[in-house]
């Protein structure tokens, strides 16, 4: 009985490790953007994965598509297909927070079938957060303020338009 | 000190200064109505609220100094001068109140940088700013680089005061007898390549999937950028976005026609094409781009960190004439510059340092001052090497037959001087902050010959003493100097004169 | 009639300005891809 209880804690703990280092592996498995630019050489040529947020348009060009991928303050350039491309719904923009994705494949510092750009020719694109839009709120301050400095200008316009011209002395005789 | 100046010349500068914030106050509804169109309306009541703010402040001037005097040159030089601080605060406000900025500081530093075509920016998240917005940015490339005092030529100011105007800021020739009619022959030219350029543009977006609507406004903000030679672009990543070499060639063609001078351009559309083959400044222009762009190839050492020779020339190629025209849209990202060669990095603060074209959008020392130095410098060894009686005399030919006078050659050395004194100046700040050298002097040049290319130095991270720096290079380089002397040497007479 | 003729002269030698000036970008693109292509080849032997 002792022993029986000994052996499923000792597993109990295995598999608790075991499921720990998954979680972390998988969360070393995502690599930040901002690593392929201060380590260029280090990951160029290499299978990895980025998660991002979806930005602006989606570009197409030949038989795939560009999409820019925003992780912080960095940006990448993913060139994903048809059928990746017709999963994403939500592109980051004003007032549109773009799906968060997350791509596996291989990066290149300088592509060779892209003219040299920098990117990453995805293998696996998977969404991890559905996009929203934002809504705005109006300032109801701003519109007092607004209200006020019309009347004003309105106001002080037509005193604007009185001129008297005089010639230009040029300041020479100064 | 002698009072050149005195409190009767207070009325006159201010009168101007109002008409020309009326003025600015009247364009910000182009953004309001992009706003309006777009369902954006916070960022539209912002626009109407600084719009009024100004029209307002410009009436409060108008209504207090009522006298429309044609200004002299002193006074003419200080309206410029001064308008443009004004300008930038104003054109801060509703980028200000976006909140894509972390201080006021930061963007009053993006509005000159619109405004005197530089192109460094300080936005955060730019990828999910309003159009209207984002548009407001580009749309001061264009008014700063065809000139807020050109727009005010064309709609305000009469007679002998737009001239001393237009000299004031930094554009000295007078491409048609009457500057008002030359002041609408650039804009004529600048619209021509406004359409031909938004619609390749938007035809090659489109053409790659973006929506009408969007490929439509990429389209007049990376020409209002790229022609005016400022470098914005309305997403982070800047013309890298695109991932287009398509859309790399066709801006790279209009930095290239943006930087031609004005009278040049005059010349071949009124039936003088010979200019293009004649013209001294663009001759030297061209060898320019190619000698800068040995300079930076050959910085380049085996192995090549590029695949192939497609690869190495867009990357090369791009920021080169990127840096001459002085645009400073970049396909690459500031971190490529790690693996930049020192040598190839000077080659692109050389080109940088020397500039475009002189009356051209362009910023920098100009080529045709070079041209002048080169010249004097041939004029000198012809006197040293040549019999004593002999009169050396130097020509070229821009526009006209030129021949070389003492004045020439004084007023070209003092600026290049000038400039340089600047670049260094501005290189030596960034290196008291802790920066490395190369890459604080690259910045500096950037930022005094309003290029826009960055090595990463430029952030919203950045000390506030150097964003300062920063702004008053841009707006030195861009007044190219003697304004702002007058207009100190103005704030000075007027506190001896007590 | 003659305003008419007159206007097509300006805007024929503005459509020609153009096609001209568009020359001169391409002249220097193309020079400027023959010398990095010398030295490309130079710099990897």
């Amino acid at each position: 009985m002792k022993k029986t209880g000994f052996i499923l804690i000792i597993a109990a703990l295995f598999s608790g490790i075991a499921g720990a280092a998954k979680n972390i592996e998988s969360l070393k498995d995502i690599t930040p953007v901002r690593a392929l630019f201060e380590e260029p050489s280090l990951y160029d040529g290499q299978r990895l994965t980025v998660q991002g947020e979806v930005i602006g348009d989606i570009m197409r060009d030949g038989e795939t598509f560009w999409i820019n991928i925003k992780d912080g303050d960095f940006f990448i350039g993913v060139v994903i297909d048809g059928f990746q491309k017709d999963m994403i719904r939500y592109l980051g923009r004003y007032g549109v927070r773009g799906d968060i994705v997350k791509v596996s494949g291989t990066y290149h510092l300088h592509c060779p079938l892209h003219y040299g750009e920098r990117d990453i020719h995805a293998e696996q694109l998977e969404i991890v957060e559905n996009g929203y839009k934002m809504p705005e709120t109006v300032q109801r301050d701003r519109v007092i303020l607004i209200l006020l400095l019309g009347i004003f200008t309105i106001f002080i316009l037509p005193y604007t338009q009185r001129k008297h011209i005089q010639k230009d002395t040029d300041g020479l005789q100064k | 000190m002698i009072p050149y100046f005195s409190r009767e010349d207070v009325g006159p500068i201010l009168h101007y200064l109002g008409k020309i914030i009326q003025g600015i106050g009247a364009l910000m509804f182009i953004p309001f109505f992009i706003g309006v169109l777009n369902g954006e309306w916070e960022p539209s009541m912002d626009f109407v609220l600084v719009s009024l703010f100004s029209i307002a402040l410009g009436s409060v001037l108008l209504f207090i100094f009522r006298e429309e005097k044609d200004l002299n040159w002193r006074q003419g030089m200080s309206v410029v001068t001064l308008c443009w601080i004004v300008v930038m605060l104003l054109g801060a406000l509703p980028l200000y109140l976006s909140g894509h900025y972390l201080s006021y500081l930061d963007a009053s530093f993006e509005a000159m940088s619109a405004l005197a075509t530089t192109g460094l920016v300080l936005v955060n998240d730019v990828d999910h700013m309003s159009y209207a917005c984002n548009f407001w940015r580009h749309f001061m490339c264009f008014i700063g680089g065809q000139g807020i005092i050109l727009v005010a030529l064309t709609l305000f100011v009469r007679g002998g005061s737009a001239f001393k105007v237009y000299v004031g800021e930094a554009r000295e020739e007078r491409i048609m007898p009457n500057i008002i009619q030359t002041a609408r022959f650039i804009w004529l030219v600048s619209l021509t390549y406004l359409v031909i350029g938004t619609a390749i543009l938007f035809a090659i977006n489109f053409w790659r999937g973006v929506s009408a609507g969007r490929a439509l406004f990429h389209a007049i903000c990376l020409f209002m950028a790229g022609w005016d030679t400022a470098g914005f672009a309305p997403q982070s990543q800047n013309v890298l976005y695109y991932h287009s070499y398509l859309i790399d060639l066709a801006t790279a063609m209009f930095f290239l026609l943006g930087a031609v001078n004005f009278g040049v351009h005059y010349a071949v559309w009124t039936g003088k094409p010979r200019e293009l083959l004649k013209n001294y400044e663009l001759k030297l222009y061209m060898a320019s781009i190619l000698i800068t762009f040995f300079i930076v190839c050959i910085g380049f050492k085996a192995p090549l960190p590029f695949p192939n020779f497609i690869s190495f020339f867009r990357e090369s190629f791009y920021q080169l004439i990127s840096a001459h025209t002085g645009v400073g849209y970049s396909n690459i990202d500031t971190h490529n510059f790690s693996y930049w060669p020192p040598l190839a990095i000077l080659g692109l603060i050389i080109a940088m340092g020397l500039g475009g074209s002189s009356t051209s959008t362009s910023g920098g020392i100009k080529i045709l001052r070079i041209g002048i130095l080169l010249k004097s410098i041939k004029k000198e060894v012809k006197i040293f090497t040549s019999p004593g009686a002999t009169v050396v005399v130097e020509r070229f030919h821009h526009i006209r037959e030129i021949t070389i006078e003492d004045n020439h050659i004084k007023m070209a050395a003092i600026i290049t001087l000038l400039y340089i004194a600047l670049y260094l100046a501005g290189g030596m700040i960034g290196a008291f902050y802790g920066y490395p050298f190369l890459p604080a002097l690259f910045e500096s040049v950037s930022a005094s010959a309003n290029v826009g290319l960055s090595m990463g130095i430029t952030s919203p991270f950045m000390p506030a003493g150097l964003k300062l720096t920063y702004i008053i290079q841009m707006w030195m380089g861009r007044l190219e100097f003697f304004s702002i002397f007058v207009f100190f040497s103005f704030l000075l007479s007027l506190k001896s004169s007590e | 009639m003659e305003k008419l003729i007159k206007y097509i002269k300006i805007l024929d030698r503005w459509v020609i300005g153009v096609i001209l000036e568009l020359i001169y970008p391409l002249i220097t693109f193309s020079a400027a891809a023959f010398l990095c292509f010398f030295l490309y080849l130079f710099i990897k032997r």
